[in-house]
C-alpha cells in the first residue's frame, strides 16, 4: 500500500537536495559543483511551480543549445517573455532529411540535437511539448507526432530514434519511451486514430519494464507518461521514492528534477510537461 | 603504331617502362610502409571470464613496462565500450574485465583509477551501470564512474581535422588524465567494418554537446571522426576484450564469437589492425586505419611485432556490404 507521506517526504527531500546543489549564479550543473548546464537548469524548473525554481537571469544569457527546445514546456506560464527566444529557435529549426533509410521515414521533419543533422526522438518531443504548452504552431506539433509514431520500435517502445538499422529491429529504451509517450500526449487536431491509440497502449506496456529494471530516469519518465495518459503512476512512484536523494547524498540535478516532476504531478496535480 | 611527333617506342620498351612504373609504385608503397613506426601487440589466450583475469592483465602490463611506469602515481582513466544492456548479446566490454583492469592499475601504483564512458545511444547511465553489473563491481573496488556525456567539454584540435569541424569537444576527464586506456570489445561494425580501440573513442565526446547519438560525428564521416579523435587524444594503452566478441551485424545486433583472446598494445592503430587481421579481415581496407597511417600511425603487419600466444581465430562473419574486407 502506498503511503502518501512517503511520497511527500521524497518530494521534499528532492527539492531540498536541488536547493543545496544550486550554483551561486542560480544555475544547476548535472552534478553539484559543476558549472551551470542548460538541460539541468531547465529541468530544475520542473521541480516545483514556484517562481524561484526558474533561473531567469542565467537562462536569459546562457547559450542554451538544444535545451531551448525544452524551456517553454516547463516555464511558459511563469515567464512567457523568457520563453519567446526559445520559441523562436524552435520555430526556425529544421532537421536534415535523410533519404534512403529503410524501415522508417527519415525524411519526416522534426528537431535535432545539433543543427545540420537528423531528427531524433527526444529533441523532437521537447519541441513538441514546448509548442503545445505555448499554443504555437500546431501543424509542427502534428509533424512531430507523425515522426514519433513512425519511429516506434517493434517491441512497442522507442529508443533515441532508430527503430531499424539495415533491416534489424533495434530495442527500445525506457527513458526515450517515456518522452515519446509525453510527445503523444499533445492533442492531435483530428480525433485519436486507432493506430495512434494502439501505439500509446503498446508504449505504456513497454514501460512496465521500468518496474523490473528500475532507474531514476526510467521510473520518473514512466510515471510522467502514465500521468499524461491518465494511467496509474503509483507503482513507478513507489519505486522512485527511495531513490530520491537527500541533502548530502551524491546525485544528479537532472535526475532529481525529473523525479520531483513525477512526484509533484501526482501529489500536487501539476504536470510539468503536458 | 609509334606517334609521329614523339620518340619511337618498341613494344618491349613500352612493356619495360610500364613494369618500371609499377615497380616504382610498389617501391613507394613499401617505403611508406617501412616508414611506419614499429609497434608491438601482445596476444594472450583467455578462454573465459572466469579465468584469472587479473593475472592476465598483470601479464599484459608487464609486457609494456613503459606503460606500467607511466601509470605509477598517475590518474588513469579506463574507457570501456558500454552501449546498451542486452541479456543475450555481448555488446559491452565485460564488467569482470573492466574491474580486473581497474584492480591491476591500482596494484601498479596508479594514484587514481576512474572508469569513464559516454554511451552513444543510452542516456540513462544509471541504468547501464546497474543492469550491466558494472556498478556493483566498481563500488566493490571503490572506483568511480564518470558519465562522459555530462562531463565538461574541452575543444581539441585534431592535427588532420579530417572532419572539417574545426575542433571536437572531448570530455575534460579524458583530456585531464595522465593515462587513457581504451577497453573496447572485439566486434564487427555495420558502418565502418570493425569497432576496436580507436572507434571506442566516440564515447569521449559529451552527449550534452553532440546529442544521442553523436550525430555530428556521423555527418562528418565516421572514419574521419575516429581518426581525428585518436589523433587528438592519443590514448597511451588499449586492451581489447576478445574473450567473447561479436560478428555480423555489430556493434549491437551481431552474434557472439567465443574468441578467447585478450589483446594489448600501446599503439592503438597497430592493435586495431592486428585485431582486424585476427578476425580474418583486411586491415588495409578499413578507412579509419588508412587515415591513421597518414597521421603517423602504424597498421603494417611487417612493422608490428606480435608477442604472446600463437592464436588462430576462425574468420568473423561480416555483413554483405563488407565482403571486400574478407581476406
Amino acid at each position: 500500500m502506498t503511503d502518501p507521506a512517503t511520497l511527500q517526504a521524497a518530494l521534499a527531500a528532492g527539492r531540498d537536495w536541488l536547493r543545496a546543489a544550486r550554483n551561486a549564479d542560480g544555475s544547476w550543473g548535472y552534478r553539484p559543483g559543476q558549472q551551470g548546464r542548460p538541460e539541468a537548469t531547465v529541468l530544475a524548473a520542473a521541480a516545483g511551480p514556484e517562481s524561484d525554481w526558474l533561473a531567469r537571469a542565467w537562462l536569459s544569457t546562457a547559450d542554451l543549445g538544444w535545451a531551448h527546445f525544452l524551456l517553454p514546456a516547463v516555464a511558459w506560464e511563469r515567464d512567457p517573455a523568457l520563453c519567446e527566444a526559445s520559441l523562436a529557435v524552435i520555430a526556425a529549426f529544421r532537421s536534415e532529411p535523410v533519404e534512403g533509410i529503410e524501415g522508417f521515414d527519415a525524411t519526416l521533419p522534426g528537431w535535432s540535437w545539433v543543427a545540420g543533422t537528423a531528427a531524433w526522438i527526444e529533441p523532437t518531443v521537447f519541441a513538441m511539448l514546448s509548442l503545445h504548452r505555448a499554443g504555437r504552431l500546431p501543424a509542427r506539433v502534428e509533424q512531430g507526432q507523425r515522426l514519433v509514431l513512425d519511429r516506434q520500435c517493434a517491441d512497442g517502445g522507442w529508443n533515441y530514434g532508430n527503430p531499424v538499422v539495415l533491416g534489424a529491429q533495434l530495442a527500445s529504451h525506457l527513458d526515450a519511451t517515456g518522452w515519446a509517450l509525453l510527445g503523444l500526449a499533445t492533442p492531435a487536431s483530428a480525433p485519436a486514430s486507432p493506430a495512434r491509440q494502439d501505439a500509446v497502449e503498446r508504449g505504456l506496456r513497454y514501460l512496465d519494464g521500468a518496474l523490473e529494471r528500475p532507474s531514476t530516469m526510467g521510473l520518473s519518465l514512466a510515471a510522467l507518461a502514465c500521468q499524461a495518459h491518465s494511467r496509474d503512476p503509483l507503482p513507478f512512484l513507489e519505486r522512485l521514492a527511495p531513490r530520491m536523494p537527500r541533502p548530502g547524498d551524491p546525485g544528479r540535478a537532472d535526475l532529481c528534477a525529473l523525479g520531483c516532476a513525477a512526484l509533484r504531478a501526482t501529489l500536487e496535480g501539476d504536470h510539468a510537461f503536458v | 603504331m609509334p606517334s609521329s611527333d614523339g620518340p619511337s617506342w618498341s613494344r618491349r620498351a613500352l612493356l619495360g617502362a610500364a613494369a618500371a612504373a609499377a615497380a616504382g609504385s610498389v617501391g613507394l608503397a613499401v617505403r611508406r610502409e617501412l616508414a611506419q613506426p614499429s609497434a608491438r601487440v601482445l596476444r594472450l589466450r583467455c578462454p573465459s571470464y572466469d579465468d584469472d583475469l587479473l593475472g592476465r592483465i598483470r601479464e599484459g602490463l608487464a609486457a609494456f613496462p613503459a606503460v606500467a611506469a607511466r601509470a605509477r602515481g598517475a590518474s588513469v582513466v579506463l574507457k570501456p565500450n558500454l552501449v546498451e544492456v542486452h541479456p543475450d548479446r555481448p555488446i559491452n566490454t565485460d564488467p569482470r574485465l573492466i574491474a580486473a583492469v581497474a584492480a591491476a592499475f591500482l596494484e601498479a601504483g596508479a594514484r587514481a583509477v576512474t572508469v569513464a564512458e559516454g554511451a552513444g545511444h543510452a542516456r540513462d547511465s544509471e541504468y547501464l551501470l546497474e543492469h550491466s553489473g558494472l556498478g556493483e563491481r566498481l563500488r566493490a573496488l571503490g572506483v568511480p564512474f564518470v558519465d562522459l556525456n555530462l562531463d565538461d567539454a574541452v575543444k581539441v584540435q585534431p592535427p588532420g581535422d579530417l572532419t572539417r569541424l574545426g575542433g571536437l569537444p572531448v570530455a575534460r576527464t579524458i583530456m585531464a588524465a595522465d593515462l587513457v586506456v581504451s577497453l573496447p570489445k572485439l566486434k564487427t561494425h555495420h558502418h565502418v567494418g570493425v569497432t576496436l580501440s580507436m572507434k571506442n573513442l566516440f564515447g569521449t565526446v559529451p552527449g550534452h554537446v553532440f546529442g544521442w547519438p553523436k550525430n555530428p560525428l556521423h555527418w562528418a564521416g565516421i572514419d574521419n571522426s575516429v581518426a581525428d579523435l585518436w589523433s587528438a587524444i592519443r590514448p597511451g594503452f588499449a586492451i581489447v576484450d576478445g574473450v567473447v566478441g561479436m560478428e555480423g551485424d555489430g556493434p549491437i545486433m551481431g552474434t557472439a564469437v567465443h574468441a578467447g583472446v585478450l589483446l594489448f598494445s600501446d599503439d592503438l592503430p597497430a592493435l586495431d589492425a592486428a585485431a582486424t587481421r585476427m578476425m580474418g579481415l583486411r586491415a588495409d581496407k578499413i578507412r579509419y586505419l588508412r587515415h591513421a597511417v597518414t597521421l603517423g600511425g602504424t597498421t603494417s603487419a611487417r612493422r608490428t611485432e606480435l608477442l604472446g600466444d600463437e592464436l588462430s581465430l576462425r574468420p568473423f562473419q561480416v555483413l554483405d556490404l563488407f565482403d571486400h574486407l574478407r581476406t
